[in-house]
């Protein structure tokens, strides 16, 4: 029997499947059509689903499957960046943008950059507490940091640029930037000496960008970012 | 007069410029870094873009696309490797100049030739696209149905190897594009209704998430076979003198006016594209060196002219390209396909209504247009010697943080919503899973885009065009334009196969 490929023969049978659910489904017309002559909403998907069936089908026909195989530390990381976007996807609501976006971005950069080396779970895991431990206590106090300043800036204790959102975000930034400095120049430094440079790297990557994104996002675009655990 | 000066008091805001010039340095690291693509950095600011006023968040996207196009060069230049296909004509000489020392006058005239060639074809884009946009006044429900069928077979002939599955993957956007209320009745149309009619999804799928998910997701799924192996050449630290002597720029007139002819030209012809343009520039400018009595020196010998040509054109293509984008609604690549869908994410939608009714908005992208090629200039040449330095940095390091952007640009732009968020980022991980399959088996993805954004008004004037022929398809064929936009569909898919068979035969 000869092979097929995969891909265009589950097109065919999703494009076969979606054939029959237009044609099952209810025909939809212009409200108010007395004159008549309205196609109805079920042509254009029927002619379209047609196409799709007839083309996808050509192809599982006519094209047979490549030699080609996904190595197994390709295959890895495949898997491990699906579930952990799965796991973003699930989970932003209940546990927050900070402290998820802290954990997937840190288990990324962690797991990528040791691709060709023996990982030490260990020190991977406590780098990564250690990251998420940090940025929650640097984002609570900035969160404070920004509400003083609202409250002094509606009082009129400060001056009234003080209170602008994108005042407040560009002292946050600013903010981020010298913590970011000086974790860079002692803590990350000190660690790189012990040979920990890859928990080091992934964890003040982590600490810059989720920081930098909450600000650029919640902040100065007042996106309402799913606070979650960190609900204050 | 006065839409003019209201387009520049749109813009002439200190945030616009910021933003531009943010938009150019990111679209130039994007360019450079091979893998990122400048459709990929469109996608990905489009979130960005949605949050500040229209023609700032324009501002932006120009900026992101012009720098992307220029910061191919410098990885074609120091590394023999394009950022992205556009930079493919710049390889050769390129990197003969970086190897006899001279990689600064290489990477300068790169900027210079991309400024020249940026801000040349924005000339043609101000006078052809509002008369393009003009012609559109004769459209009536079948001309617009049979134009964005011309769209979709467009996109399909240019962005694959096989017409057949970028026509599939058009037919696809359009079932994306089906999904929600019906565009005449507003019924609900989507499968297990019951189920799913209070879900987010009965609105439609969300345009931004389904562009991020598929450009930027993708892209990290894809890039995941190339990190274990990713490493990349040295890189030259050398760069040297930055700027190509005055006269000799001069002397290259013709070459430059060629390219920039050339490049315009493709650009504004849909299905052509910049990787095209580049190596018709240089082939004419061969021609002009060949007859320039030893004036000139050859491209392909490690020269100005080598690089000149093809950065000339590539730039002019995002001029050109503009034209039919902002006139008719038609991309020339993936990159105004999905620029024309981050235009209508920002409440603009192409074609003769933009122009007759917001002519202010049209000059203030035509002021930014401006703002982004100039931006790209000064930022790319004040970079000359930092922007090396960004080709060092890893994909390991670059792809985690592409996918929290996806995920967070696709979460931002609902809102206050929490569950729509959550809705988007499902979005944008399954479109960026079934972007990344089909990309593996050779479909293209930009098909997918244009089908979701024309599915909509190809189905609504399809209807109002068969109502107005009294239940017939009469309007289809008694129209000159629909028989004329009819019979080019069909000459794109024959000359587009038989083109495929030639190349696949030789």
């Amino acid at each position: 029997m000869k092979k097929i490929k995969l891909l265009p023969a589950i097109m065919t049978i999703l494009s076969v499947l979606y054939l029959i659910y237009v044609i099952s489904s209810e025909s939809t017309t212009l409200v108010a059509d007395t004159v008549g002559g309205d196609p109805g909403g079920k042509v254009i998907p029927i002619m379209i689903a047609l196409f799709l069936v007839l083309g996808f089908l050509f192809i599982t026909l006519k094209e047979r499957p490549e030699e080609s195989k996904r190595n197994n530390g390709t295959a890895f990381l495949f898997v491990t960046t699906l579930i952990l976007a799965l796991l973003y996807v699930l989970l932003t609501k209940s546990v927050g943008f900070i402290i998820l976006t802290t954990i997937v971005l840190y288990s990324l950069e962690y797991i990528y950059t040791t691709i060709d080396e023996i990982r030490r779970p260990v020190s991977g895991i406590i780098g990564g507490t250690a990251t998420v431990i940090s940025i929650t206590a640097f984002y609570t106090l900035m969160r404070l940091i920004t509400k003083i300043m609202l409250r002094m800036g509606k009082k009129g204790a400060l001056p009234a640029i003080f209170g602008k959102n994108s005042t407040i975000a560009v002292i946050c930034l600013l903010y981020i930037f010298v913590i970011v400095t000086i974790l860079e120049l002692t803590v990350v430094q000190t660690l790189k000496k012990r040979g920990l440079e890859k928990e080091a790297n992934a964890g003040i990557i982590t600490f810059a960008v989720v920081l930098f994104l909450y600000v650029v996002f919640k902040q100065l675009f007042l996106v309402g970012l799913a606070p979650g655990l960190l609900n204050y | 007069m006065s839409d003019f000066l209201t387009g520049l008091s749109l813009v002439a805001h200190i945030s616009t410029i910021l933003w531009c010039a943010f938009g150019s340095i990111l679209g130039i690291v994007l360019g450079a870094l091979p893998g990122l693509t400048a459709t990929m950095g469109i996608a990905l600011v489009i979130p960005i873009s949605y949050q500040l006023d229209t023609a700032t968040g324009i501002g932006l996207l120009l900026s992101v696309y012009c720098g992307a196009v220029c910061g191919a060069s410098i990885p074609a230049i120091l590394l023999g490797i394009p950022g992205n296909p556009n930079a493919i004509a710049t390889v050769d000489d390129g990197q003969k100049m970086t190897k006899k020392g001279l990689a600064g006058q290489a990477l300068g005239s790169a900027v210079i030739a991309s400024t020249i060639g940026g801000l040349g074809s924005e000339i043609f884009l101000i006078f052809f696209s509002p008369l393009i946009a003009q012609m559109t006044l004769a459209f009536g429900p079948a001309e617009k149905c049979t134009l964005s069928l011309v769209g979709i077979v467009i996109i399909a002939a240019v962005s694959g190897k096989d017409i057949l599955k970028g026509l599939l993957m058009g037919a696809v956007g359009f079932v994306f594009a089906f999904l929600g209320p019906d565009p005449m009745s507003g019924a609900v149309r989507i499968p297990f209704a019951a189920l799913l009619r209070k879900t987010p999804l009965s609105n439609g799928l969300d345009l931004t998430s389904t562009l991020i998910g598929l450009y930027g997701v993708s892209q990290v799924f894809s890039e995941l076979e190339n990190i274990r192996n990713g490493q990349r050449g040295e890189i030259c630290t050398n760069i040297g003198k930055i700027f190509p002597p005055f006269r000799k720029i001069l002397s290259m007139w013709k070459i430059i006016l060629s390219s920039l002819g050339i490049g315009t030209l493709i650009g504004a012809i849909p299905g052509t594209g910049a990787s095209i343009a580049v190596f018709l520039s240089r082939n004419a400018a061969e021609t002009i060196c060949a007859n320039s009595n030893g004036k000139l020196e050859k491209p392909g010998t490690g020269c100005l002219e080598g690089v000149f040509a093809p950065e000339v054109a590539n730039n002019a293509c995002t001029g050109g390209a503009l034209i039919p984008a902002l006139s008719l609604g038609i991309p020339g690549d993936s990159a105004t396909a999905v620029l024309i869908g981050a235009l209508m994410i920002n409440g603009i939608t192409p074609g003769f209504a933009l122009f007759s009714q917001n002519m202010p908005l049209v000059y203030s992208i035509f002021i930014t247009l401006c703002i982004a090629n100039i931006f790209m200039g000064l930022f790319q040449l004040a970079g000359v010697r930092v922007y090396p330095q960004i080709l060092r940095i890893s994909q390991r390091i670059l792809m985690p943080i592409v996918l929290i952007l996806s995920f967070i640009g696709s979460y931002a732009i609902a809102g206050a919503s929490v569950s729509k968020g959550i809705f988007n980022l499902g979005t944008a991980l399954f479109m960026g899973l079934f972007g990344y399959y089909m990309k593996k088996n050779h479909y293209p993805i930009a098909p997918v885009v244009l089908g979701l954004i024309l599915g909509g008004m190809f189905e609504e004037q399809f209807r109002r065009a068969v109502k107005l022929g009294a239940g017939t398809l009469s309007r289809f064929y008694t129209s000159g334009i629909c028989l004329f936009f009819i019979l080019l569909a069909v000459a794109i898919i024959v000359s587009t196969t038989i083109r495929r068979r030639k190349e696949k035969n030789a």
